[in-house]
């Protein structure tokens, strides 16, 4: 296994940094175990947006989580964006740096989502030879997230889980498990939560995401604006100790409540790691 | 044909083309489940052909879903940059008659997203047909462009002493407005109101009839501006591309700096930060 994952730290828990939060954040600098924040928002030479970061690396352990990658777009890999991206890992001192396993782009067009990608042989050898490319580029360790999809492909030839544990392994990089992801995928394509988290290699873990999702009744949203429900926190509580504990973040992007009450929501997840305490005692 | 990597599987490609072409239709009927229609009979076959159908969804609702996300995020992040224009239409008609049409000419093609609306003005001049506020429309979209483009702006070495002979610029996170209207009020008095309720009530009063002279800057993470005489932006205005003190006087109006103290503009510009010594 990538021996970059050996000393891969349980940081705690944590919260998206947004800005929406920062007036409250630096009146109270509240203590909390570290923050995410989303790469793109801060490759940038603005003074502003680095003052803020600057001030927050201050006071606190920051990771790295990105949106733009298209590991499984069709044009090539961007080495201007993983530089940037470099660099500002240079300067926030990210222990990794994940992405999501998607797409986002063709050539010419930028679509600013998280794209499903069909689950096939052929698309997975490509994705993999590109996570080992990322991965050698970036010198420290890479994880990539599973998404929330809302449509599935006739051609394809294995479950969204064989799919994403073998280019986890193949690749030899490490996985960022979004259990809500999980569970909104499980409604939108009928399957067992349980089949999903049962068959991944999760000693390959190495962060967990928690968020609220929309519920339109036929079908749901990722949208991070709400609360985490309790399936999702059930699917958390079982998830949890099979990692062997490893650091977990909130993400609330939309109809944000105070910094406070999004800790707190944050901080639930401390009852749900009992299991693993449990088990260590 | 732009660049595609050298690996990738020609399925993959032509699949993920054909869902770029699907999401970026633009949106025309919403179907009783709230998710846009897939209204090409082509683009509907196809669907019926790539798209795995589940017990609620039809294959085109499916990536309908991926359509409705698509056009809601990138009107909310144009609703975000442009404040002023949102106003002007409120939020139906700024989807339907600017943001749709605009993000359709000019598609996002970098992860880059403060560059999204920076072709909004140039499509507004170019495209816009109701000539009756075409201008209003048009300045209201500059000035918006102007608020982020400014925010993102580099900032150079701050002049620390004046000196008559030495090359000043004027910072990059400063806009210089000549206007016929003071807009920048009217922005103001829009912005203390929601999108939609200017719909439904009378437009602050605009003051026109003689020019308005406005310098925009960032103070620290806020964007502010500041009336100036016509004197101050002209003298300002011969810093953007670089220029001593000595140089900026020779080509001046004498008239309009007769009674002026040259002296404190100098004192506030530097105080604000509004000049530089270097470029880089």
């Amino acid at each position: 296994m990538n021996k970059m994952m050996k000393n891969i730290p349980n940081l705690g828990i944590g919260v998206g940094l947004r800005p929406a939060h920062y007036s409250e954040i630096f009146a109270a600098l509240p203590k909390i175990d570290w923050f995410e924040i989303i790469s793109e928002n801060y490759m940038n030479d603005s003074k502003p947006i680095q003052d803020n970061l600057g001030k927050i690396l201050d006071h606190y352990r920051v990771v790295q989580h990105g949106v733009s990658l298209s590991i499984g777009g069709p044009d090539p890999i961007d080495f201007e964006y993983l530089k940037e991206l470099k660099k500002l890992a240079q300067k926030t001192k990210t222990p990794w740096i994940s992405d999501h396993l998607c797409w986002g782009r063709v050539p010419g067009s930028h679509y600013h989502d998280l794209l499903p990608l069909p689950y096939t042989k052929k698309t997975m050898d490509y994705v993999v030879e590109r996570a080992k490319i990322v991965q050698d580029f970036l010198e420290i360790p890479f994880a990539l997230e599973n998404v929330s999809s809302y449509a599935s492909f006739k051609e394809d030839e294995m479950n969204e889980w064989d799919f994403y544990g073998e280019v986890i392994e193949k690749a030899d990089i490490c996985m960022m498990l979004d259990v809500n992801n999980i569970y909104v995928s499980s409604k939108n394509h009928n399957f067992d939560p349980k089949d999903y988290y049962k068959n991944l290699p999760l000693e390959r873990a190495i962060q967990i995401h928690l968020a609220g999702h929309s519920n339109l009744g036929d079908y749901l949203i990722d949208t991070h604006d709400n609360y985490v429900c309790d399936e999702v926190w059930e699917i958390y509580s079982e998830v949890y100790p099979l990692t062997g504990g490893v650091s977990t973040l909130l993400e609330w992007d939309a109809n944000f409540i105070s910094f406070e009450d999004t800790w707190k929501e944050a901080l639930k997840a401390k009852k749900f790691q009992k299991d693993l305490n449990e088990c260590q005692k | 044909m732009s660049k595609i990597d050298p690996k990738v599987p020609i399925g993959l490609y032509t699949l993920q083309k054909w869902f770029g072409k699907v999401i970026t239709t633009p949106i025309i009927h919403i179907d009783g489940k709230g998710i846009p229609t897939i209204d090409e009979e082509k683009y509907k076959e196809e669907a019926k052909r790539l798209i795995s159908p589940n017990q609620f969804l039809t294959s085109d609702q499916r990536i309908g879903i991926y359509k409705m996300q698509y056009w809601l995020r990138l009107f909310e992040l144009l609703k975000e940059d442009f404040p002023f224009v949102l106003r002007l239409f409120g939020d139906e008609l700024f989807e339907e008659e600017i943001a749709t049409p605009y993000l359709t000419r000019y598609p996002s093609n970098t992860w880059k997203l403060d560059s999204l609306g920076v072709m909004l003005p140039e499509w507004i001049e170019d495209n816009y047909q109701d000539e009756s506020d075409k201008k209003l429309v048009y300045y209201a979209a500059v000035i918006d462009v102007a608020y982020f483009e400014l925010f993102f702006a580099p900032e150079y070495e701050k002049i620390s002493k004046v000196n008559a002979k030495a090359k000043i610029y004027l910072q990059p996170c400063i806009r210089l407005f000549e206007l016929d209207a003071d807009l920048f009020s009217f922005r103001d008095e829009f912005l203390k109101k929601e999108p939609n309720y200017w719909l439904e009530n009378s437009f602050p009063e605009l003051s026109k009839n003689k020019k308005f002279y406005t310098v925009l800057y960032r103070d620290y993470n806020k964007i502010k501006y500041s009336k100036i005489s016509k004197a101050e932006y002209l003298l300002l205005k011969s810093f953007e591309k670089g220029s001593s003190i000595e140089e900026a006087f020779q080509s001046f109006p004498e008239k309009l700096i007769k009674n002026a103290n040259i002296e404190l503009w100098f004192k506030i510009w530097s105080e604000n930060n509004w000049l530089a010594s270097k470029k880089t």
